[in-house]
């Protein structure tokens, strides 16, 4: 009997080796081929040469302004949306999600050419303007910000605890920013970081309405160069991954909250 | 005039009318409870008392003045859940405060009040907890605590301890009742507890079908059911199926017995009745006894006994009909075999008559008064 139990477990264990290298094998290599940008040593040379390319930080700079004003915008528009929908209209909540399906349903490419061709001319010439991109940005992480604020608020008890602070007297300003908020932060937080990731990496919007996005920049250095675009692979892990423990760490020590974490996935 | 009234309430969702022309009035600093079973309107009502859900049709009033049309959060009234609904981002301390600061009272006096509040809950090392450090009981507590810090003109409370395993239960409605008490503040109380209603209420209640069957004490209730539902619903009851014989002396039949009733059977000669009669007025006849006109005397056979505690309820069995006997628990008690004869005795006064269907309890209730 102690022979199956260990020999379960050992089982175990291989399992979890396994699913180890499925992960780490690639990343292993893909940082080591980023060292070899010399011949003959490792050294950190495609690193420099990413950081030094002026383009890397232009186009870096511009997509994480425009992930701010996703977010923003996202958020000021999703969250009251997803609130108010949680509390009054629970029935239109599956058309809520279906609607946050979209994105993936319908490609890109529709999406830009239909902002293109609705926004190209008189009246509406906002072609030109990166509210269009932005706006863009923000139908396209629709479904991680309502997915992520959604997870949040059926994780509290949002009608009884809207109901506790009316009685208490409370009116929506203090509802909203002094009961529901701070109990969304882990949910807030992933929203926010799932909407920067989305949209750092964002390609064919950035193209197609012409913008010298981090996106493109990327794909345009995996074309022409070898080294550079594994260092940057293994630089925008390396974001991801600083993200991810941003959450956990500002999420932990908040009473009563689960991180929301993968909640998408 | 009543404190908080009711009007000729009704609330329907879609064709589903759940509060029926409900009329209610509640004085000042009186602890009243809504007691019913499941779906019958207690929650919608208090509900709408609360001001979270908008009456259909009809009127409700605090202290004189119409609040149908005033949004929950201008009403005043405290409310209580029965899942505490605590703010889980904020410690005790300002789960308490919450109201205060809302209301935009200065820092130094709501850091009073909060200790006012801590001490009549007995939680003032537990200040600076968060809801999820603490037991269901505790946080009940501080719910209540919370509710009443803001000195409310009413507090409402929707099943608050269903939630809580039965010890606590029983010690935490005397505590309420016993802050009610002390703050002299008028209360409505939800629950499908018989009991809890009884000990805790001034009157109660007793809904059904989204209307009140009938309100009194809790002696009233008990003593002097108006319907056979609340009689069966308040404490356990002998409820028999009978026909009157004779009207004039209240004379009912059951099966091939006759009892002697103390009710006024006018009009309701050979009619179909129920009888109704307390397991408690019951008890052994004693053959030297003499047999009056204002007794009943029956003799059958025991059929089970339950022991209850500082109670022994016997089973007994009458021609077809069973009926109840509780009697005190003392150790030199013989308890008797099933199959044993036995000869119980009651008084006529102890035996309610009822209407056999509930469309006729109208026209016995103005014979039930005279009583
Ligand atoms: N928002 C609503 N929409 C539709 N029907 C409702 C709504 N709220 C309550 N009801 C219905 O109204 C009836 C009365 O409900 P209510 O909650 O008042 O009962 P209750 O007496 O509190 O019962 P319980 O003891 O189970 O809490 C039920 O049949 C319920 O299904
Ligand atoms: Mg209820």
């Amino acid at each position: 009997m102690s022979n199956g139990k260990t020999g379960r477990k050992a089982l175990s264990w291989v399992w979890l080796v396994l699913g180890l290298a499925y992960f780490f094998i690639p990343l292993i290599s893909t940082f080591l081929f980023s060292l070899k940008g010399k011949k003959g040593v490792l050294s950190f040379v495609a690193y420099q040469h990413v950081f030094a390319d002026p383009n890397f930080l232009k186009t870096f700079t511009f997509s994480l302004q425009m992930s701010i004003y996703t977010i923003l915008v996202g958020l000021i528009l999703i969250v009251p949306t997803a609130i108010w929908i949680n509390l009054k209209l629970p029935k239109v909540k599956p058309l809520i999600e279906l609607f946050s399906l979209m994105p993936f349903v319908i490609p890109p490419v529709v999406l830009a050419f239909g902002l293109i061709k609705s926004y190209a001319r008189p009246p509406l010439a906002l072609v030109s303007s990166p509210a269009l991109l932005v706006a863009g940005y923000v139908v396209i992480s629709f479904p991680y910000i309502y997915r992520s604020i959604d997870t949040g608020l059926t994780s509290i008890d949002l009608k009884v605890l809207t109901e506790a602070a009316q009685s208490l007297g409370a009116g929506w300003g203090s509802i909203l920013f002094r009961v529901i908020l701070p109990n969304l932060r882990t949910a807030l937080l992933s929203a926010i970081f799932l909407t920067f990731a989305t949209v750092i990496g964002e390609l064919t919007l950035a193209v197609l309405l012409a913008w010298p996005a981090f996106g493109p920049y990327m794909a345009h250095v995996g074309r022409d160069l070898a080294y550079e675009p594994a260092a940057l692979a293994i630089l925008s892990f390396m974001m991801t991954w600083g993200s991810i423990s941003i959450i956990q760490i500002l999420s932990r020590g908040i009473p009563g909250s689960r991180s929301n974490v993968g909640g998408l996935h | 005039m009543g404190f908080i009234e009711l009007h000729g309430v009704s609330k329907s969702f879609g064709k589903n009318t759940v509060v029926r022309n409900l009329f209610l009035s509640v004085e000042k600093g009186e602890f009243v409870s809504f007691l019913g079973g499941s779906g019958c309107g207690k929650t919608t009502t208090l509900r709408m008392i609360a001001g979270f859900e908008i009456p259909s049709s009809g009127k409700i009033l605090v202290d004189g003045k119409d609040v149908s049309n005033v949004p929950p959060a201008k009403r005043n009234l405290g409310m209580v859940f029965q899942n505490y609904a605590l703010f889980p981002n904020m410690t005790v301390r300002k789960n308490i405060g919450f109201g205060l600061k809302i209301a935009g009272v200065s820092a130094h006096e709501i850091e009073k009040r909060v200790d006012e509040m801590l001490a009549l809950i007995h939680m003032e090392e537990f200040a600076n907890r968060y809801p999820h450090q603490l037991s269901g009981g505790q946080q009940q507590r501080v719910a209540l605590a919370r509710a009443i810090a803001v000195r409310p003109k009413a507090l409402l409370l929707d099943e608050p301890l269903s939630a809580l395993d039965a010890k606590i239960r029983v010690r935490l409605r005397d505590d309420i009742r016993a802050i009610q008490q002390k703050l002299g503040i008028t209360t409505i109380y939800v629950t499908h507890d018989q009991e809890e209603a009884m000990s805790i209420s001034d009157r109660i209640a007793v809904m059904r079908n989204g209307k009140i069957e009938q309100i009194g004490t809790p002696f009233e209730i008990y003593n002097r059911p108006a319907t056979s539902y609340v009689a069966s619903f308040i404490g356990t009851l002998n409820l028999l199926e009978a026909t009157v014989v004779d009207a004039n002396n209240g004379i009912v039949s059951i099966g091939s017995m006759k009892l002697k009733t103390a009710s006024s059977l006018d009009r309701m000669q050979d009619k179909p009745v129920k009888l109704t009669v307390r397991p408690e007025a019951l008890s052994f006849a004693n053959p030297a006894d003499p047999v009056t006109a204002d007794t009943n005397v029956l003799s059958g056979t025991i059929e089970t006994i339950k022991f209850l505690g500082s109670t022994v309820r016997y089973v007994m069995k009458f021609g077809d009909t069973f009926m109840y006997m509780d009697r005190f628990n003392n150790p030199q008690l013989e308890l008797p075999k099933k199959g044993d004869p036995v000869s119980v005795i009651f008084s006529k006064e102890a035996c309610r008559i009822l209407p056999a269907d509930e469309e006729s309890a109208n026209s016995l209730k103005g014979t039930e008064e005279e009583l």
